[in-house]
């Protein structure tokens, strides 16, 4: 034989192999020294239980922040195959989305965290290389826990956890957090959250939307509901509301396919607030047709207000008061002997000058004309005209509806708002200004109209007002000096602003703070991807001496732990959510519902479950007992969890239990997947029925920022402190009537800036929870748009600076910021004063994902995060920067 | 030497090559594992270059790098060997280092359909001999676990020789055949030639230059075979 024949494809003996190895043969021999052999890695030599066969597990999706489609999975012997809508989907009547059908690759996502790593390069920056290296478990867990540990002993303050959307499944994370003592809990998705402020004051609730079942008519200004790509409820009853012929008009800086059916009014970026006030206008000085008994009855628009802007009230019972016009006398407002209520006039009470509240509104808005406005947005004065009187009309002021045996106002005409319109420097402002001229057609929590979300009755205050729901608003105390990084003390009606540590923990002193955060937990969050200011968050996030990241996958944040701790992929790991707050939708669900998932396959790698780690991590700080009654009372968990805990099923089961009663667990949930709600009966979606004819008075005049401006001011005043946006800034955006002014950010030509950059999330992408934006089916589907990763031009616009499709260009902010070179990409479908970016992409960081590091528009990176370019009331971040567009 | 006892041999050989290499990719590198590594002799190796092959080439690097580092404390390269380690093989971020030698990832796309079909291929496999992989340790389409299977299959060989059972050795060999040339022969030398580019240290350097080509070392030795039974 002759065995130095040649391998047939390889054209190498085995001999010459052999030979040319000799070296490693020699290490080959000495294997054992590696310590190493087979049954390291299976698990034995057992035979393998194999069914081959498809078995189908029920579940939910967590494709999304929602999380309310019921779903089941295809597994074949420890496979995950596929996830596909359960055909009994209360919500999601068998569909799912893009994001829901992908989610397979969150499991086989090549690019998981795996096993702890350590940073072995002490350098942090997005272009640093953290040069990883794997650890154990225990020296992962060790050396965190001593870090936080020493910060609580030190100062609780020191330490910070920065959490969002991507842990809002957790129980523990809050818990954690606050056990520690410390009072940061930074979350990230609160950059665009402001829009939240303006429901919970006057629709005493979380979000809103227009009526999905009765409303006919709606200008949709800054919302996508259909954009989101959803399968559940909220997206079905917009799509249901078109075809039943639901006129929907899109007044936006960019068209979308999905209205291709209904109208688009083009509007120059920054402008909506003009918009809204010149609409208000038309209604109450040129048609003067609007709800007179709603807005009489159901506001504090009567309210008698003084010189110095706060209510006049009565002396005895401090409650404001009204003016009778029968009487031709002051009374209280809830005084059941009234006549009739005064909307409009001066009066004297007891030797005071008063208004109305009404007419201290309409003097206001007697500058707006259409006209006035269109020098400003672009739309025709015509164009304002006919959309006030279409809203009148529609409105059918007047007319009622009965359901379940209940009379209530039937007004099938509304606007309905959303982020695209508060994530400005006047978001707030425009907010109120938009619900003002809903609550003036009577379009408000009732049937038709614009709706707060179902389960929460009104509560009122003791000015009749509806009560404050939660989450910041008027809730945020203020204080000074503040003591806390997203200085919520200084912005009262923020919902989360978790961007604003990146100011405070460059300069705390700055910042009246006389501490810093040494040591942080990043959990479930992405400041990069939701909010502005890269450079700004990346100095953030590196001016702390120790990070730990409880990651699923190598995001920005993770780029700047000392320490990763792998989160299990939620299909490796039991699974337990309640939707905590919901829409209208044709479920009229009492609440959200809570679906639970037993694991459908064995680990992969060695990650755990993330509720598990920061259990670990408190007993090794000694704050376990703390963070398992805090996981109880921050939860609302009715069952019993034991102080010692370490278990998250224990959790989840109290959770069910307590909620559903003990014929229910984990594992009876998990059998069908997801367990619904009790349903409302169709009146009680509609607040009006819990607070019927003049039972609750919305708050038109905004009295909250009348009483914080003077509070403010005061107190800055008193500490002799000037606000970081200035205390000008603070007199002139806290007015109680909303009014127009001008941000800084919005396009005149200046210096080459003559555009503004908007930007807007894809279906494939919403929330980018388990990181849709790294899942390579989702970034596919994406990669079909024409549009994706492309400036987005108007084509006219486009030509006259000489662009064409393909051309590229730097794109720069007026802060300093460029990028680019980037591709541009035509349209008729966006205003010639924008410029317009798919996706909303942000990565930058060091070995992030190739698609999204190379996503050529990084919009993020042009929003900036300064005091002057926030809306100081709400904390909204400005989303379209002002940009000056040169050719590469 | 006879035929029989040249094949046994160079079996043996393969044997440890396999086990050598599976450890190489399935362990963190560690002060022990520095320690292993000197305590090989390979004092009297001389890379031979017999052709363009790269093999060679690969031996030589992973020789000459312990024999570099034999000055520096076992820590300090074990460090920088697990910062390579960690880089190349275990899937960090893109961009960080080359996508994870995973089946799936290589011999097919990333659609969730070939990653559902691979898994189970490569399950089925290691379940046909009766294994099943650890939980926890990596994806079972990792060519660690892979490199681990076939040293499995290569030592069940030749234990069935050692004890004159030709046919079940048969059976084994088969397997190992079939198995590398349908898995890890199929994908793993694009890996390499990728996970090149992100390699900083001459030890793992030499591991990727090396193991394609040993992992295609049997495809056509039924020839050699026959002659020696």
């Amino acid at each position: 034989m002759d065995n130095s024949k040649t391998d047939g494809n390889k054209g190498l003996s085995r001999r010459s192999f052999i030979k040319g190895s000799a070296g490693v043969m020699a290490l080959a021999a000495m294997g054992g020294g590696l310590a190493y052999q087979a049954k390291d890695v299976f698990a034995g030599a057992d035979s393998a239980d194999r069914k081959n066969q498809v078995e189908y597990v029920n579940g939910f999706c967590d494709g999304c922040l929602y999380k309310k489609c019921r779903t089941r999975y295809a597994v074949k012997d420890g496979v995950l195959l596929s996830v596909e809508g359960h055909p009994d989907g209360l919500y999601n009547q068998g569909n799912l989305c893009s994001r829901g059908q992908a989610q397979v690759m969150t499991l086989y996502n090549p690019w998981r965290t795996k096993t702890p790593l350590k940073r072995t390069n002490p350098k942090k920056g997005l272009d640093e290389d953290p040069k990883w290296v794997e650890i154990s478990w225990e020296e992962a867990l060790a050396t965190t826990a001593q870090k936080i540990k020493e910060a609580k002993d030190k100062d609780p303050r020191l330490f910070a956890m920065f959490s969002g959307f991507g842990a809002m499944h957790s129980l523990y994370m809050r818990p954690f957090a606050t056990a520690i003592g410390t009072p940061n809990v930074i979350f990230s998705p609160g950059c665009f959250c402001s829009g939240h402020s303006g429901s919970e004051i006057l629709h005493g609730s979380f979000v809103e939307c227009a009526d999905p079942k009765y409303c006919k008519f709606k200008i949709d200004i800054g919302r996508g509901q259909l954009g989101n790509g959803s399968a559940d409820g909220e997206t079905q009853g917009d799509v249901e509301a078109v075809q039943r012929g639901t006129r929907i008009v899109k007044v936006d800086p960019r068209n979308s396919s999905l209205f291709s059916s209904s109208e688009w009014v083009p509007i120059k970026p920054q402008t909506e607030l003009a918009f809204l006030l010149s609409l208000e206008h038309v209604i109450v000085h040129e048609l003067k047709t609007f709800d007179v008994w709603f807005v009489k009855n159901r506001t504090n628009a009567t309210y008698l207000i003084g010189d110095d802007g706060f209510y006049i009230r009565h002396a005895q019972s401090n409650k404001p008061l009204v003016w009778d016009v029968g009487d031709n006398t002051a009374k209280e407002f809830d005084d059941s002997s009234i006549k009739d209520y005064a909307l409009e006039g001066s009066f004297e009470v007891n030797g005071v000058k008063a208004q109305t509240a009404f007419q201290l509104i309409k003097q206001k808005i007697k500058e707006y004309t259409p006209e006035w406005q269109e020098a400003i947005t672009t739309i025709p004065a015509a164009k304002v005209r006919q959309l006030a009187q279409e809203l009148v009309t529609e409105a059918r002021i007047g007319s009622t509806i009965d359901i379940d045996g209940i009379t209530m106002p039937y007004r099938p005409a509304c606007i309905s708002i959303y982020k695209g319109l508060t994530n400005h420097q006047f978001g707030h402002v425009a907010y109120f200004t938009a619900m003002t001229i809903n609550i003036l057609l009577g379009a408000f929590d009732v049937p038709g109209g614009n709706l707060g979300f179902n389960n929460f009755k009104y509560a009122k205050d003791e000015d009749g007002h509806p009560k404050i729901y939660h989450l910041g608003a008027v809730a945020n105390q203020i204080k000074f000096p503040p003591t806390t990084l997203d200085m919520t003390h200084l912005i009262p009606l923020a919902h989360d602003v978790g961007y604003q540590y990146t100011n405070t923990m460059k300069d705390p002193k700055k910042y009246w703070l006389d501490y810093a955060p040494k040591v942080g937990v990043f959990y479930g969050c992405n400041l990069f991807s939701k909010g502005g200011g890269i450079e700004e968050i990346s100095q953030g996030l590196a001016a702390l001496d120790f990070a730990a990241a409880i990651a699923t996958v190598f995001d920005e944040h993770a780029h700047f732990a000392d320490i990763i701790l792998p989160e299990a992929s939620h299909f490796e790991t039991d699974f337990c959510y309640e939707r905590v707050f919901e829409r209208p939708s044709s479920q009229r669900d009492m609440y959200g519902p809570m679906g639970a998932r037993k694991a459908l396959v064995k680990p992969l790698y060695d990650g755990r479950q993330a509720d598990e780690i920061l259990m670990d991590l408190a007993a090794r700080i000694g704050t376990l007992p703390p963070t398992n009654g805090m996981a109880k009372g921050m939860n609302g968990i009715k069952g019993d969890i034991p102080p010692t805990n370490t278990q998250i099923k224990v959790t989840f089961n109290a959770w069910i239990e307590g909620k559903y009663g003990p014929e229910w667990d984990f594992d009876k949930v998990a059998e069908q997947g997801q367990i619904a709600p009790p349903t409302l009966a169709e009146h009680e979606i509609y607040q009006y029925s819990y607070a019927p004819d003049n039972q609750i008075r919305l708050p038109i005049y905004n009295i909250y920022l009348q009483k914080t401006r003077v509070a403010m001011l005061d107190m800055l005043e008193k500490a002799g402190a000037e606000h970081p946006a200035g205390n000008d800034t603070i007199r002139e955006i806290f007015q109680p009537i909303p009014h127009w002014f001008e941000g800084t950010e919005l396009a005149k030509g200046k210096d080459g800036f003559d555009m503004n950059l908007i930007g807007w999330r894809t279906p494939q992408f919403l929330h980018d929870v388990n990181n849709t934006s790294g899942n390579p089916i989702l970034q596919e589907v994406a990669g079909h748009s024409p549009y994706y990763g492309k400036l987005i031009l108007n084509t006219e616009r486009a030509e006259a600076k000489g662009l064409k499709d393909g051309d590229r260009v730097y794109v720069e902010n007026q802060h300093g910021v460029k990028i680019g070179p980037v591709p541009v990409k035509t349209s008729e479908t966006i205003h010639p004063d924008a410029a317009g970016v798919a996706g909303g992409h942000s990565r930058k960081a060091f070995g992030m994902d190739p698609v999204n590091h190379t996503t050529p528009v990084s919009w993020n990176r042009l929003v900036p995060i300064a005091w002057r370019t926030i809306d100081p009331v709400s904390g909204a971040i400005e989303i379209s920067p002002l940009i000056r567009i040169t050719k590469a | 030497m006879n035929n029989k006892t040249v094949y046994y041999q160079e079996l043996f050989y393969i044997a440890d090559c396999c086990r050598f290499l599976a450890a190489v990719l399935n362990t963190r590198p560690t002060a022990e594992f520095v320690a292993g590594l000197r305590s090989a002799n390979t004092d009297g190796f001389v890379p031979v270059r017999t052709s363009t092959d790269k093999h060679a080439d690969g031996a030589d690097l992973i020789v000459r790098y312990i024999r570099q580092t034999r000055t520096r404390s076992p820590d300090e390269v074990a460090e920088s060997l697990a910062v390579d380690w960690t880089r190349i093989f275990r899937g960090v971020a893109p961009g960080y280092g080359p996508c994870p030698p995973y089946e799936a990832m290589y011999a097919g796309d990333d659609s969730q359909e070939c990653q559902a079909n691979v898994m189970s291929a490569v399950l089925n496999a290691y379940a046909d001999a009766g294994l099943v992989p650890g939980n926890g340790y990596s994806r079972p389409d990792y060519a660690g676990i892979q490199l681990a299977f076939l040293h499995y299959l290569c030592s069940r060989e030749l234990e069935c020789l050692t004890e004159n059972n030709p046919s079940e050795a048969a059976r084994f060999r088969q397997q190992y055949k079939q198995f590398s040339a349908e898995h890890l022969g199929q994908w793993i030398a694009r890996y390499c030639l990728q996970a090149e580019r992100f390699a900083q240290t001459d030890f793992y350097r030499g591991v990727l230059r090396y193991l394609p080509e040993f992992v295609g070392l049997r495809h056509d030795e039924d020839a050699l075979v026959s002659e020696s039974q």
